[in-house]
């Protein structure tokens, strides 16, 4: 076949020649502009903190903060009290003589510049076209005396009472050192604070309390409640991005030992395992406590809806202290209050035993006692298998209005019937939902811990993508929850569900390497998106076992480390053997979109003699038109010279060169392919991607091709493929099963179809 | 204070709450699509129903939507809703559409409704002002086609209206 396959290159090389004649005077140079050039200039270099394979380098470290902490909460005054004790680390090689301490709270000051900045929508004024703006919000802007809210330092202490000095700068405090820590060494110092905690109702924010006015009752969720320290990394030094609103958090690990004194009358959960539960429960509770480590079939109620309600109306002045211990957290965080139901159920997770614990007001129900522990449950064990065991001991999901968010081992989660316990699917899906990612972060940031102050997809991407396969896991093992459904009702994750994204409007569409604090639609750009390219990435462009080992290594060399989006980058691609920088690049660093779709189809045969266009090209060519060496023409349908014919006949009976070529080789002309086709495929837009084509022939038989993305690595206008079949081809579907994200399906058919859009169906279905 | 001046003070300030909740993200997206064979638009409004609930509850604080308290009263409160938020405008003359219902997908209502022209204008302003009076940050996406051609939009607070070319 050498020589048969030499000469119908020949052909094509004409076709490839013109072009480039008619091009041949432009000497405008370019960079490299390749879409599947190296990622190079983007990725920060490999070394010996983070190594080119994606893995903590040689000589990788990590500081390790300990916290002693003695807290206090004044409920009548809605304050919290507090005293820390801070032993810090320095495992880095270099001298530190100050530390940096975040002071989250502060954002809440009466005079912080966060209130300043502006809004997502870069909106200056308020122009209400409906007036039915609430006055309330009015009022609390204008009217109302601002909250009083940020750390007041009473005093920070070296561990021999001498006072230390410091410097607050805005959500920032800097503690300079007597003595540099030298590297190995360690540091012990006091802070005593105090705040006023807000109303995270009506004040919004992470943490705060929520009033109940029908009982005079808080439920208190508190976090970001103490001074904490910053990250000192190879990567950044201190962490010194300020606590604007929208980026997150960038922590260390260490060992937390936390009092926390409170009401008598409340019920706690915290960060952390609980020390002296015989303290704080009285007997019967303590008991049902205990019982509810071996219960691994169904939650124990160790306070139910009655006693909570009991609790509401005692008010009382004595005080307990609970006492929790955590190892290795990033964080601590707790809730508390009289209105709290609690349940607990353990779970075997690899070789552990974590307990699910549900805590929640009475409003809560009936919801929080049908899916809470349920969820959590799901969670930690899709989420284990999908990464590592999960190692704390227990995995609390806390009921809070309008929150959602998460803690080591604890997180606030939204989801409440109305006044009589009625519920709809969507405020059902919505808490088993949030539940699910809100546990998830235990995963991603709280143990991968990435730094969620300069990353925000960095947790939000991957726990969004975990989510998305707990969900439909969810769905299977609890049938009856999504009765009526084929599957769980996933928001996010699914491709199609992100075009209307991608689709819009450039000018407010930042790619995923950006800084959250600096994106205009951070839902779709931290959560949704990246989730959805890595569902991509599984699905579609890696496969399930491949995506998943190398998901699953990067998860647990980084687990309690600091990992940075190069890191992540690199394992994938490490432990695949499948080059992503296009990948990365197109989905990660840039808003382009995928638009791939099929432009031209045309039947052929060959012929020894050129058609009118060919014929044009060899004089131009310099060739003898009456002297012409052994050549094999394409003639195709849109040539003059086609014959219908001797299409129909034998695609090459017009050829003597391929005929005499085949009885020399002593093959039967019989055999060759009834039907030619050349189809061009287009891409208009700017992501590569495999192009997925389902081509239908006349007997109704699909073959189903996929040309892996390198198709565009020397053309990414437009490609074409040459289809020999003995059956005549009469459609072609490119990504048939929308799998990729296309934002214009308009050209994914050949012939086009006009698939009624969802106004024609909708105006169809209500006409009928 | 009189009301007037309430209000405006209303319109002049604002101010951004610092800290705000996280998985909250207040979208909409709206596809308009202009067919010229018969003179109309299609548009068909993705929201989430409980931005729609929100809105509705200020005008009657014990309705709930999905499955819905009552339908009848439910679907008038949206109709009147939409033509006070999402207009559509000849210079300065307002143009009609017809609300042609609702329906529900998780946790997203799809709202259709069509706009048929006497005569075609050659372009016509849209205002999407849906839930900019609930949320400070609602974004609502537009994406316009017109014959084989699209066009995407962010229309917000501060640019709340769009001017879409029907005869280029």
């Amino acid at each position: 076949m050498k020589k048969l396959k030499h000469k119908l290159r020949l052909t094509l090389f004409f076709t490839v020649f013109t072009s480039v004649l008619l091009h041949s005077q432009t000497y405008q140079g370019h960079a490299n502009n390749n879409k599947f050039k190296q990622l190079y200039d983007q990725f920060a270099d490999p070394n010996k903190y983070h190594n080119a394979s994606g893995a903590p380098g040689v000589e990788y470290f990590q500081q390790k903060v300990d916290y002693v902490m003695n807290i206090e909460l004044d409920d009548e005054n809605s304050r919290l009290y507090g005293e820390e004790t801070i032993t810090y680390t320095n495992n880095s090689p270099d001298q530190l003589s100050y530390l940096w301490i975040q002071l989250d709270q502060n954002i809440r000051k009466k005079d912080a510049p966060a209130l300043k900045k502006n809004g997502t929508s870069n909106s200056i004024t308020m122009r209400s076209f409906e007036s039915a703006t609430s006055p309330s919000s009015f009022i609390s802007n204008y009217i109302d005396v601002p909250f009083d809210g940020g750390f007041n330092v009473d005093w920070v202490k070296d561990e021999n009472g001498n006072a230390l000095s410091y410097k607050i700068n805005q959500t920032m405090m800097r503690v300079d050192l007597p003595k540099a820590i030298q590297p190995g060494g360690s540091y012990v110092f006091e802070i005593k604070w105090w705040y006023n905690i807000n109303n995270h109702v009506e004040n919004r924010g992470r943490s705060g309390y929520e009033f109940f006015k029908e009982d005079g009752n808080k439920a208190y969720v508190i976090a970001q409640f103490f001074p904490r320290l910053c990250v000192y990394s190879d990567v950044e030094g201190w962490q010194n991005y300020q606590f604007w609103g929208n980026g997150e958090f960038a922590l260390e690990f260490g060992d937390y030992e936390v009092n926390i004194t409170v009401p008598s009358d409340h019920i706690m959960e915290a960060t952390g395992k609980l020390q002296n539960p015989q303290e704080v429960l009285n007997r019967e509770e303590y008991k049902r406590f205990t019982a509810s480590e071996k219960s691994f079939d169904k939650p124990i109620i160790i306070i139910n809806e009655e006693m909570a309600r009991t609790k509401e109306a005692t008010f009382s002045k004595n005080k307990n202290t609970w006492k929790y211990y955590a190892k290795n957290v990033r964080d601590f965080g707790f809730a508390t209050s009289r209105k709290f139901i609690w349940e607990r159920q353990a779970v075997q997770i690899g070789s552990q035993k974590v307990m699910a614990v549900s805590l929640y007001p009475k409003e809560g129900n009936p919801l929080w006692e049908d899916y809470s522990t349920k969820a959590v449950i799901q969670t930690l064990k899709t989420y284990s298998k999908f990464t590592f065991d999960y190692p704390y001991p227990k995995a609390v999901s806390v009921h809070a209005k309008n929150q959602g968010m998460e803690y080591p081992m604890i997180c606030w989660n939204y989801g409440r019937p109305d006044k009589e316990g009625n519920y709809s699917d969507r405020i059902k899906f919505g808490m088993i939902s949030v539940i699910i990612h809100e546990v998830g972060h235990n995963f991603f940031p709280m143990i991968v811990n990435s730094d969620e102050r300069q990353w925000g997809w960095m947790d939000e991407g991957l726990d969004t993508f975990v989510q998305y396969l707990t969900e439909q896991e969810f769905g299977e093992a609890h049938p009856n929850a999504i009765l009526g459904l084929s599957a769980y009702p996933s928001r996010r994750g699914t491709p199609e569900k992100i075009i209307p994204y991608m689709a819009g409007d450039q000018d407010f569409i930042s790619p995923i390497m950006s800084n959250p604090e600096n994106v205009f639609q951070l839902g779709p750009n931290a959560y949704a998106k990246p989730a959805t390219a890595l569902n991509i990435l599984r699905e579609t462009v890696m496969g399930r076992e491949v995506f998943d080992h190398a998901f699953k290594t990067y998860a647990q060399r980084w687990m309690f480390k600091h990992p940075t989006p190069e890191d992540f980058f690199r394992t994938m691609e490490d432990t695949s053997a499948i080059d992503l920088d296009w990948f990365w690049r197109g989905w990660f660093y840039t808003t382009d979109v995928v638009d791939i779709g099929v432009k031209n189809v045309k039947r052929h045969y060959y012929s020894d003699i050129p058609d009118k266009n060919a014929k044009e090209m060899l004089e131009s060519l310099g060739f003898d038109l009456e002297n012409l060496p052994d050549m094999v023409f394409k003639i195709d349908e849109e040539s003059e010279s086609f014959d219908q014919k001797t299409a129909n006949d034998n695609p090459i009976s017009n050829s003597k060169i391929i005929l005499e070529y085949l009885q020399q080789e002593g093959l039967d002309r019989n055999k060759i392919p009834k039907y030619f086709y050349e189809i061009e495929f287009e891409k208009p837009g700017g992501l590569v991607m495999p192009l997925i084509v389902e081509y239908t022939y006349d007997d109704g038989s699909k073959e189903r091709v996929t040309y892996p993305v390198q198709l565009w690595r020397k053309n990414e206008i437009s490609v074409k493929k040459i289809i020999a079949s003995d059956k005549e081809l009469i459609e072609i579907t490119v990504d048939p099963d929308k799998e990729t994200a296309d934002v214009n399906t308009d050209n994914n058919n050949w012939p086009k179809i006009e698939s009624p859009s969802d106004f024609e169906k909708f105006k169809e279905k209500i006409k009928g | 204070m009189p009301i007037n001046l309430f209000l405006i003070l209303f319109f002049l300030f604002n101010t951004p709450s610092p800290d705000r909740n996280k998985h909250k993200f207040y979208v909409s997206t709206t596809l308009i699509e202009f067919k010229s064979e018969t003179k109309s638009l299609h548009i068909t409004s993705q929201i989430f129903t409980n931005d729609i609930e929100s809105v509705l509850k200020q005008k009657d604080e014990d309705l709930s939507l999905d499955p819905d308290s009552n339908s009848e009263s439910i679907d008038e409160l949206i109709v009147n809703y939409f033509k006070k938020t999402l207009t559509f405008a000849n210079g300065e003359k307002k143009i009609d559409y017809i609300f042609l219902g609702k329906e529900y997908k998780n946790d997203i209502t799809k709202c259709y409704m069509e706009l048929k022209f006497t005569k075609v204008p050659n372009k016509i302003e849209l205002f999407n002002g849906l839930f900019l009076s609930l949320f400070e940050e609602q974004q609502n996406i537009v994406h316009f086609k017109n014959l084989n051609k699209s066009k995407s939009y962010l229309l917000h607070q501060k640019k709340p209206s769009v001017s879409l070319v029907l005869i280029p």
